[in-house]
């Protein structure tokens, strides 16, 4: 549920966002067999954000997210970012439609997949114009199957995340407060 | 946790593109050839079936490389010997052409269906 509160939603962007350099980080200790098998920890901050943000902040907490990513990672300046920056919007883009679409209906587990069939979709398209031709579509499949595992699993964790937290209850208690309180 | 119905249709759509896509990226990869340039800054992987001109960039200026009826060769380049334009023009794997002033390779990727030559190390 969007909560209206300006305040109120400054406050829980500043705090997304630190949890998703925080995961970032994390992620980023990870050793990775090859350079695009990512997790996306860091997307675990943008579905929570999903429930609780509008669906402009979300788009403001993605732009954030890339460019914490692109500092923690040093890739800001490189055309990684660029990839990133591409498949982190539309990712967003895409689980934000979902979301709105089909409402209740859905859990975080398919906006989860969903998005990360988006932002691998954008990537490897990128990849087939920019850099490396016709041989892109070689990793497509690796690539998309390992975002479906990954993103499935984020997306589960996400979900029990997200009905079970304490932290989760009291931001939307607090948000029905301040916006009563405006 | 419940998981809807909405959510295993989308993981459904996710396996259908990895479906999709591996049946496209992986047929019709063997018994295909590919060209394979590469330069200081740059690599390519182009099918050696296609019609294709490139200027491949190195520290002395632009090596020419054409991709015509299944062979490669260098046609062009900035180096002093001509080496590279005089090797020809290379169809099958493993062969190679190089430009090393102009820090350019080209060489024949991909396994062929029989057409390989053995070659004087081969026991």
């Amino acid at each position: 549920m969007p909560l209206t509160s300006r305040n109120h939603s400054v406050k829980l962007i500043a705090f997304l966002t630190a949890l998703s350099l925080f995961l970032s980080a994390i992620e980023y200790a990870i050793p990775k067999p090859v350079p695009f098998m990512r997790l996306g920890l860091a997307n675990l901050s943008i579905l929570i954000g999903l429930e609780l943000l509008s669906p402009g902040n979300v788009i403001v907490l993605v732009l954030f997210k890339a460019l914490g990513q692109g500092l923690i990672q040093g890739t800001l300046f490189s055309y990684i970012f660029l990839f990133s920056l591409a498949g982190s919007l539309a990712s967003g883009v895409i689980m934000i439609l979902t979301k709105l679409v089909l409402g209740s209906r859905v859990t975080l587990i398919g906006i989860s997949v969903l998005g990360a069939l988006a932002s691998n979709s954008v990537q490897i398209i990128l990849a087939r114009f920019i850099i490396f031709g016709e041989s892109a579509w070689l990793i497509a499949p690796a690539f998309f199957l390992i975002g479906t595992i990954s993103s499935a699993t984020l997306g589960a964790i996400s979900e029990v995340f997200y009905r079970r937290s304490q932290w989760v209850k009291l931001v939307i208690s607090e948000g029905k407060i301040s916006t009563e309180e405006d | 946790m419940k998981i809807k119905i909405a959510d295993i249709a989308i993981i459904i759509i996710a396996l259908l593109v990895i479906v999709l896509t591996s049946l496209y990226a992986y047929s019709g990869i063997k018994g295909k050839l590919y060209v394979h340039i590469k330069s200081d800054s740059n690599e390519w992987l182009i099918p050696i079936t296609e019609q294709k001109t490139i200027w491949v960039k190195g520290p002395i200026g632009e090596t020419e490389v054409v991709i015509n009826s299944g062979s490669a060769r260098i046609v062009s380049s900035p180096c002093r010997e001509k080496i590279c334009i005089r090797s020809g023009s290379i169809s099958r794997p493993g062969q190679w052409v190089a430009c090393l002033p102009n820090r350019v390779f080209v060489s024949i990727e991909g396994k062929s269906s029989g057409e390989e030559s053995v070659d004087a190390v081969n026991f």
